[in-house]
């Protein structure tokens, strides 16, 4: 059997001292002195969005690429909102995706041409997509297979004269990304973007 | 010979003792060198000895020498690093990183090439260390000392990260706890809760341990025995300074656990993450059904644990197991292999028989080779 501690008021004493220390420091757990971007993103979860800072340039008219592998990347202009590139494209993440670009204003509309799969399947057939640039409604697409199609929209002139373009992606059909798979991460998805453009073309279809 | 012979012999002899404690590991500890050193060479068109030092600094090497050099960081970063949130270096817990920066302040070194000097050297000690946890058993403390040191997946504990120190002070913790040296046991405990996540677990192990020896006089005892409150009091006290750092720096003592969503990690049933993950093998989680295999062997050695009453080692594996599962199987290899009394269970078992100790032991050499290759080429699964 242990033999009895010497000195047993000093451990307790000690003891004391210690637990009030850890009780203080839990207290401070209890507070944190955060701003309402980290508190919505890191602590409640009440936001998917962690803003990227980024000059956002863009050249008019290049293609930009969501898949892993050669090509122009699309980091440059995003916000938030996209998952890991991956070698089949890039998830959207969350409820929305932000993505800005900045560059020379142009004198016509534009027009955003994507290319996107979607996270459907025979319960859930179609994802609804709806586009904003500048807070100004474009329209609202709808993919309805997981394999890429391409889509469009018009760009109005005013907002194509700002030279800078704040496009959202709200997805009103959002479903869990482990109902693709067990492994899969399970945070909303809607639509895999392989790619995206902005340019002076006329929209073919919608 | 009986296990108590050989301990006996040890202990009285101390020729025996030097060869069987000290000179094999030391031995296995500069053949573990050369054999990851060949692993890398095999993937490095010109090996050096700086390019082994930077072809083994990946994944969580590079986070561990930033907080080295640079402290802990302000704000979360707000980069387009490639995935959906910015990423902070709270998640790495300070003490190892502490050592290695006082050490860099002292040398001038860097930290990768710190970390593979300090990382081994910590590795040998806790081999030393964890003879008495053996109960006498030379073969399963001399297949641990290979596992460990020359193994194949020694290369966790040969580059900066903070797995050898975790190793080192989970094996003194227990000793400690071994020898009811509850004082001892607690700062161990308390260094341990500042070195990893799950270190302050330590705390439920010195608890099991605790009622295991006072039994059912435990309610009334427990008011005698000052030294066992304070150690269990004592356990936190390293995560509870880390907070207190991380409140100072960020404002938010929880910055460790909220910046787990940087790496879009979320509560996940552990038992369904093993079968998520034995069923499927496809998705975001790279080599998940051999991660969940790597799960199920390591419960089933916490539950080998708890076959040979060795209570507080198996509650403490078993809860730091479940907690990482929580997270999903991702790292789940390294989180097996950086718990030492599963690696002293598992050599205890391998140890039983003589051919099957000798087969182990080539196993474990052949084998370090080919891990420190999969390392060099960031396998997913060694993650």
């Amino acid at each position: 059997m242990t033999a009895l501690p010497r000195h047993p008021r000093l451990l307790w004493a000690a003891a004391a001292v210690v637990l009030a220390i850890e009780l203080s420091v839990a207290g401070l757990a209890l507070r944190p002195n955060v701003d309402a971007l980290y508190r919505a993103y890191y602590i409640d979860h009440s936001s998917d969005c962690w803003p990227h800072e980024t000059d956002a340039h863009y050249d008019l008219g290049t293609p930009l690429t969501f898949v892993k592998g050669p090509g122009i990347g699309y980091s440059r202009n995003k916000i938030c909102g996209w998952f890991y590139t991956n070698p089949q494209g890039t998830w959207s993440y969350g409820r929305y995706s932000l993505l800005r670009f900045v560059f020379a204003p142009a004198s016509e509309p534009l027009t955003l041409r994507l290319t996107a799969g979607a996270m459907v399947d025979a319960a859930h057939p179609a994802q609804r997509v709806a586009v904003s640039a500048n807070g100004v409604p474009l329209g609202t697409l709808e993919f309805d297979s997981p394999n890429p199609s391409e889509k469009t929209l018009a760009i109005p002139a005013d907002v194509a004269a700002s030279g800078r373009l704040d496009l959202r992606f709200d997805y009103p059909d959002a479903r869990p990304g482990n109902e693709l798979g067990p492994n899969e991460d399970p945070h909303l998805r809607a639509l895999r973007m392989v790619s995206l453009s902005i340019g002076a073309s006329t929209p073919t279809s919608s | 010979m009986t296990n108590d012979a050989a301990s006996a012999e040890i202990e009285t002899t101390p020729h025996a003792w030097a060869t069987t404690l000290l000179f094999w590991p030391i031995v296995l500890a500069l053949a573990g060198v050369l054999l990851r050193y060949l692993g890398y060479g095999l993937a490095a068109p010109h090996p050096t000895p700086m390019g082994y030092i930077a072809a083994t600094c990946v994944w969580d090497c590079t986070w561990y020498g930033d907080v080295a050099l640079h402290g802990y960081q302000a704000h979360p970063e707000t980069l387009n690093f490639g995935g959906p949130a910015g990423i902070a270096n709270w998640a790495f817990f300070p003490l190892y990183p502490l050592l290695i920066g006082v050490l860099h302040m002292t040398t001038g070194a860097t930290p990768p090439l710190l970390g593979a000097i300090v990382s081994p050297l910590l590795t040998l000690a806790a081999v030393l260390a964890s003879w008495p946890l053996f109960n006498g058993d030379r073969r399963a403390y001399l297949l641990l000392a290979a596992f460990l040191l020359a193994g194949p997946f020694s290369f966790y504990f040969s580059v900066l990260y903070s797995e050898s120190l975790f190793l080192l002070l989970t094996v003194a913790a227990f000793v400690a706890l071994q020898r009811r040296s509850y004082l001892a046991a607690g700062f161990a405990g308390a260094l341990l809760s500042a070195t990893r996540t799950v270190g302050v677990l330590f705390v439920f192990a010195m608890l099991v341990e605790a009622a295991v020896e006072l039994g059912r006089r435990a309610r009334r005892e427990i008011w005698c025995r000052p030294d066992i409150v304070l150690g269990v009091v004592l356990v936190p006290l390293g995560l509870v300074a880390f907070m207190a750092w991380l409140y100072l720096v960020t404002d938010d003592a929880l910055a460790f656990l909220h910046i787990q969503r940087g790496w879009d990690r979320v509560l996940v049933n552990p038992l369904g993450a093993i079968w998520g993950g034995l069923t499927s093998p496809v998705g975001q989680v790279r080599d998940a059904p051999f991660l969940a295999i790597a799960a199920l062997v390591g419960l089933a050695l916490c539950c080998a644990l708890a076959v040979r009453r060795e209570w507080g080692q198996a509650v403490f594996c078993t809860l730091a197991l479940l907690l990482a599962l929580t997270s999903g199987l991702e790292s789940m290899i390294r989180f097996i292999v950086a718990l030492a009394p599963l690696g002293i269970v598992l050599c205890q078992l391998l140890a039983q028989r003589r051919w099957l100790f000798w087969l182990s032991l080539v196993a474990f050499l052949a084998l370090s080779v080919e891990g420190s290759l999969l390392w060099v080429q960031q396998r997913g699964a060694l993650m």
